[in-house]
């Protein structure tokens, strides 16, 4: 296939053996000089310390051992196309990685697993998996065919599924209580049953060349939910599911997930989502979970509802009740 | 591949380089060699290297090119390295 050497890469075959450069934020090429990339080889970013977000091409179908070893201040990484292979340790130790883009539509089982054993076995507090570039039912449609323990590999600290959008599809259209799923293995209970409960939603399933939007506008709208609320509390006022937390004398929050990130239902079908203090408090689009509001057990309401709505007014997220 | 390719690519791969990401270059290297064909001499000369990367680190990263000479002389100095360690582990248990 051939061989390309310059001052900041060596490629040999589509592989790419070294990468000397210093960005911040680095774009591989699909191709060098006419050569097609197809591996990021063995410790090919290892050790980079200044990369942010690293951006891999269509082509690229597999990823070396160590390829990004190291990388500590790594935070995304962009799969343009559909690797097949990502070596266990291809992220290992990228304590800063929160993200991994997955821009291809219908990725094959396998490579859930393999994303997920690879991108995910970091010493990071969680990661998340989006999908930017296709709608949520499409999604589902592949995630439905497969085993909720495919996704979450032992040693995975937390899976935070994000699609673009789907919170407020599953909300109009299909009042989801939680697509959030955090705390590895411990989070596979929650995970199967939110499995089953897509696989009962037929009406969410898409026909064969049915287009998202057309399946949309057939799926069945419920019944208006009543105001969103997000609270934020101390996370050793509830550690376990059933737990119950009193945030306000009207309102009662059964807890039904709780590792990491906790998605809750109050009375009457209304929808609430309580976050504890500090997950996922680093993500740039929800800056307001850094706030340390806390919210204790017994009635006992601590909330500051004043400083509260000013926060959510602020970041125009959602409406405290 | 021609020696002179791979020696090229060598010097770039152990060019200030750590030990680990060069072992890790050079063992993908390996890989590649192996899928194309490559006789036992030239896997030798990478599997050699692969032993005495500290030196021939060294080597590459003063030097623009390595030749086949330079590497005999990393391989021979690592040798002695090895020895002088392996001397030096026996009088400590003693």
């Amino acid at each position: 296939m051939g061989n390309f050497l310059d001052r900041n890469y060596a490629a040999i075959d589509g592989v790419l053996l070294k990468y000397s450069g210093a960005e911040e934020e680095f774009t591989l090429s699909a191709a060098l000089n006419g050569m097609p990339l197809h591996t990021v080889g063995m410790g090919c970013f290892m050790g980079m310390k200044d990369l942010c977000s690293i951006k891999l091409p269509a082509g690229i179908g597999s990823i070396g051992e160590k390829a990004f070893s190291g990388c500590v201040a790594l935070r995304e990484a962009h799969f343009y196309g559909l690797p097949q292979r990502i070596e266990n340790n291809a992220f290992e130790g990228c304590r800063n990685l929160r993200s991994v883009y997955l821009h291809q539509l219908a990725l094959p089982r396998d490579v859930y697993a393999s994303i997920c054993a690879g991108a995910l076995h970091t010493n990071t507090e969680s990661v998340a998996l989006r999908f930017p570039s296709f709608g949520p039912l499409a999604f589902l449609q592949s995630w439905l065919n497969v085993s909720a323990a495919q996704y979450i590999p032992p040693a995975c600290p937390a899976l935070f599924v994000d699609l673009p959008e789907s919170k407020e599809l599953f909300y109009k259209k299909a009042p989801l209580r939680c697509f959030d799923f955090g705390g590895g293995r411990q989070a596979l209970p929650e995970l199967t049953a939110f499995c089953d409960l897509m696989r009962s939603r037929t009406d969410l399933r898409l026909a064969d060349g049915e287009k998202e939007n057309d399946a949309l506008s057939r799926t069945e709208t419920p019944a208006p939910a009543k105001k969103t609320a997000v609270f934020c509390f101390n996370e050793n006022d509830a550690k376990h599911v059933g737990d119950t937390v009193y945030v306000d004398a009207e309102i009662r929050i059964e807890l039904l997930f709780f590792q990491s990130g906790v998605a809750v239902t109050g009375e009457n079908g209304a929808l609430y989502q309580v976050y504890c203090r500090n997950y996922l408090s680093d993500r740039a689009n929800l800056p307001y979970l850094r706030k340390e509001f806390t919210v204790l057990k017994d009635g006992k309401r601590i909330i500051d509802r004043k400083e509260a709505e000013a926060v959510y007014a602020r970041y125009r997220l959602l409406t405290l009740l | 591949m021609e020696k002179r390719t791979l020696l090229l690519f060598m010097q770039r791969i152990l060019h200030n380089e750590t030990q680990e990401r060069a072992q890790l270059a050079l063992k993908q290297l390996q890989q590649i060699l192996r899928t194309q064909g490559a006789d036992a001499d030239t896997l030798r000369l990478v599997e050699n290297t692969l032993e005495s990367l500290p030196e021939a680190i060294d080597i590459a990263t003063r030097q623009e090119f390595i030749s086949e000479e330079d590497l005999a002389i990393a391989i021979k100095r690592a040798a002695r390295r090895k020895d002088y360690e392996f001397r030096m582990a026996r009088m400590g248990r003693c």
